[in-house]
């Protein structure tokens, strides 16, 4: 579904926030991409949807490759980026028309999924009313709602539980799985190892532009060791964390 | 209240409003060392190609009041333009910048004075405002110095009267606008207000042009001789208009204890306004602030079946772009009202000053310009281009999209089908210019339907050839990062450039009119206006669509 090959990406000239990237992403999987903060991973999305433009490497979208034909990849996949970026002026369901209209949505189509998405994430409600008022989870589960509407093959989700209440959080990760198990596939990038661990089919962890893992949780347990996810996170990126002293915090 | 909290708060407020410590970032390490090149170079262009005119202007205007024995007036009129337009625009920057700006939720929870922040605010919108007064009080009030020998007491109360030119119009605005702002909630009802007060700004200017302009017609022959014939009379008169200006023009004209008292007098009335400014601040601002930021959100249910209405239509991705474009155009004030009002404006402020009554003085000026009639319909193109071509819409077709670029670069639509979006929106409203103005100059010109017409569609096909050259200005470099709205049109490099170009256009083609009209008859010139123009625009525009491609393609740091 997804091939990155090499992919790489200097910013300035010198900066290397991506470096050398190889992954594929296979039909029917949930891949979570997990890092630490600066590691890469809203650049590497970014180049997947086509908002960057690779330095080196390439990036396919069931064979089409996103630089030399961006429309016929766009049109494949949903894309929730990880700060909603919808027009704050007009009304929700202004934004669901423009969304529908631009993945030539039939009526029928339109109305009986943006029905459902907006009863599932609750928002129907609010969808007349203009997006500036809404809160920073509205926007951003109205962001899923628009990535979803067209029914793309492909989902690539930018942090998608951050913002979301508790009962939208689930009900997503209710349908990641979904998606997955109808032979879709669900790409997306979270700092929730509970998350990951509990839906993702297999991880990678990119941690200063370099992927230093692919695979299942329980390889990863089998090349580090037994623990949680997070603990063996903070073991691949070499983060010291675990033995920091934060006590001067509270002193007098 | 702290002065040097609102020191350092206005400093603070300065940097992040013009974005200063960008800019000398840049400038260090020898970055965009042409966007600086660029400012200097436009207001070079503007001294060079407007300043003569500007002097010459003030000469003859200088000449003919000290001819009449007025020489006060000449005082005058650049102070009340001046007051009148800091009113207008003092109203808008007020609102935008005490209302709307992102800084209140950074300066809300400090341990800030309301009359602390008020007061930072407002130097910062006088700053904004003094650029009004620097080319309009300024120039005058130097050349009259020089001119009549002024003593230094003229120069030291000239200063000051520079100084405080913008001060009362803006304390006049927030006087205006702290106690409206309590009853009709500005920032929720944001674009709504600025709609209604930008209307009735817009109304009360053309009042103001009609009935300054417009002569009593039942003013009987020694009504005129009584006006004339006394010198306080015609001052006060004309200053009436802007009361403020009768203190001013006696502070700089009469002897230097007099003067100097006048001054004080003037000086006093900025101190009374700031009092009450200050105090109307502390009753309404905070209060009226902390209340917008509670949850209002009154939602309304969908009914049975309403979905299906809201999206029932399938619309092309073409037209759901399309009304994208006047959706984001429309619902952002600083966009409509910049976009309509440089495109409505001109020609209406040119149909009302014509027909406000001076009838006369316009049959003679008509009659004085008889002998150019030859080249009314090549002039008359350039006047319907100059109304549509400066539009600040070409010059920021992407710098309008700020952050929401990257919304547009998600979506699976072509850079053709984008460019031709934005192209037919830009058009749409600039082709208004050359209707208006070619409606305005039917009335002024009293030129036939025929040559009105193709005065409309010749100036369209200018207007589109200046229309794709500013669009290539904004595809190469847009202005993405802002905050505020006016930073991608007002305050926006791009749309200073289009300053250069339609007046090169407009500029070199009337000179070459003017320079041939005894060799060139006025069709042939409209010939080559419209033969240049075609060709022109079909050159330009597989460059602009190449350049949009590349910037659709390319990185955008966000």
């Amino acid at each position: 579904m997804i091939e990155i090959k090499n992919l790489t990406k200097v910013y300035s000239g010198s900066v290397k926030a991506v470096d050398g990237l190889s992954l594929s992403v296979r039909k029917g999987e949930i891949f979570g991409f997990l890092g630490p903060n600066g590691a890469g991973k809203t650049t590497t999305i970014k180049m997947i949807v086509g908002l960057l433009k690779p330095t080196e490497g390439t990036i396919n979208i069931e064979n089409i490759d996103i630089v030399s034909s961006p429309v016929k990849a766009k049109m494949k996949m949903g894309y929730v980026a990880d700060e909603p970026l919808v027009m704050e002026k007009i009304t929700g369901v202004q934004y669901l028309n423009l969304i529908s209209d631009v993945f030539q949505l039939p009526p029928e189509v339109r109305i009986d999924r943006a029905t459902r998405l907006l009863r599932n994430f609750k928002l129907a409600d609010a969808v007349k009313d203009p997006i500036s008022t809404y809160s920073h989870g509205m926007r951003q589960k109205l962001s899923l709602i628009a990535a979803l509407i067209h029914n793309p093959d492909l989902w690539i989700l930018d942090e998608p539980i951050v913002g979301l209440d508790p009962e939208s959080a689930f009900i997503l990760k209710q349908m990641m799985r979904n998606h997955a198990k109808t032979g879709n596939t669900v790409f997306f990038s979270t700092h929730v190892m509970e998350v990951a661990e509990r839906i993702c089919d297999r991880i990678g962890i990119i941690n200063k532009g370099k992927l230093e893992f692919v695979g299942t949780v329980e390889e990863l347990r089998t090349l580090r060791g037994q623990g949680s996810l997070e603990q063996l996170f903070l073991e691949v990126t070499g983060s010291e964390t675990e033995n920091g002293d934060f006590s001067y915090l509270d002193a007098d | 209240m702290r002065l040097k909290m609102v020191i350092s708060l206005t400093w603070t407020l300065i940097n992040s409003h013009y974005n200063l410590p960008r800019s000398v970032y840049h400038f260090k390490r020898r970055e965009r060392l042409w966007e600086p090149a660029l400012i200097v170079g436009v207001i070079v262009l503007l001294l060079i190609t407007m300043g003569p005119l500007y002097v010459m202007l003030m000469d003859t205007m200088y000449g003919q009041y000290e001819a009449a024995g007025m020489l006060e007036l000449f005082l005058a009129n650049p102070f009340i333009i001046a007051n009148i337009f800091g009113l207008m625009f003092g109203i808008f920057l007020m609102i935008s910048t005490f209302f709307f700006g992102d800084d209140m939720r950074v300066l809300t929870p400090l341990p800030l004075k309301s009359t602390e922040v008020l007061l930072s605010k407002f130097f910062v919108v006088l700053l904004d405002l003094m650029i009004i007064s620097l080319v309009v009080l300024l120039p005058p009030y130097i050349y009259y110095g020089i001119r009549s020998g002024a003593g230094i007491a003229y120069w030291l109360f000239m200063i000051a009267a520079f100084l405080l030119s913008q001060v009362l119009p803006l304390l006049i605005s927030a006087i205006i606008i702290l106690p409206l702002s309590r009853i009709f909630k500005f920032n929720r009802y944001r674009d709504s207000i600025v709609y209604f007060i930008g209307a009735g700004v817009l109304i009360a200017s053309f009042a103001f042009i009609f009935f300054t302009s417009r002569v009593d017609p039942n003013m009987s022959p020694e009504d005129f001789a009584r006006i004339f014939s006394d010198r306080d009379a015609i001052l006060n008169k004309t200053a009436g208009v802007y009361p403020p200006t009768i203190l001013v023009m006696r502070a700089l004209t009469r002897p230097f204890v007099e003067g100097f008292l006048w001054l004080l007098a003037f000086v006093a009335l900025h101190g009374a306004a700031l009092m009450a400014f200050l105090f109307l601040g502390d009753r309404f601002y905070y209060s009226t602030y902390s209340s917008l930021q509670e949850n209002y959100a009154k939602r309304s249910k969908l009914r049975e079946g309403e979905m299906a209405e809201l999206l029932g239509i399938q619309r092309t991705p073409f037209s759901a772009l399309y009304r994208r474009e006047w959706w984001y155009f429309l619902k952002v004030p600083a966009f409509a009202f910049n976009g309509f009002g440089n495109v409505i404006v001109f020609p209406i402020l040119l149909v009302i000053a014509a027909v406000a009554g001076q009838t006369d003085e316009l049959g003679r000026l008509i009659q004085a310009m008889e002998e150019y009639r030859g080249i009314f319909l090549p002039v008359g193109i350039l006047v319907s281009t100059l109304a549509g071509g400066i539009n600040g819409l070409a010059t920021s077709i992407f710098s309008r999209e700020g952050k929401l670029l990257q919304e547009l670069k998600a979506l699976p639509v072509s850079v053709s089908s984008i460019m031709l979006v934005k192209f037919m929106h830009v058009e749409t409203l600039s082709l208004i210019g050359p209707l208006s103005s070619s409606i305005a100059l039917g009335i002024i010109l009293k030129i036939t339907f025929f040559e009105g017409v193709l005065i409309f569609l010749i100036g369209s096909l200018c207007v589109t050839f200046l229309n794709i050259l500013q669009m290539f200005v904004d595809v190469v470099k847009p202005s993405l990062k802002w905050d505020n709205p006016q930073k991608a049109m007002k305050q926006n490099v791009n749309v200073a450039l289009s300053i250069p170009i339609v007046f090169g256009f407009v500029g070199g083609f009337g000179y070459l009119t003017y320079l041939l009209r005894d060799s060139l008859s006025g069709s042939l010139m409209t010939l080559l206006i419209a033969v240049i123009s075609i060709a022109g625009s079909a050159l330009m525009w597989p460059i602009v669509l190449k350049r949009a491609g590349i910037l659709m393609t390319k990185d955008l740091s966000l």
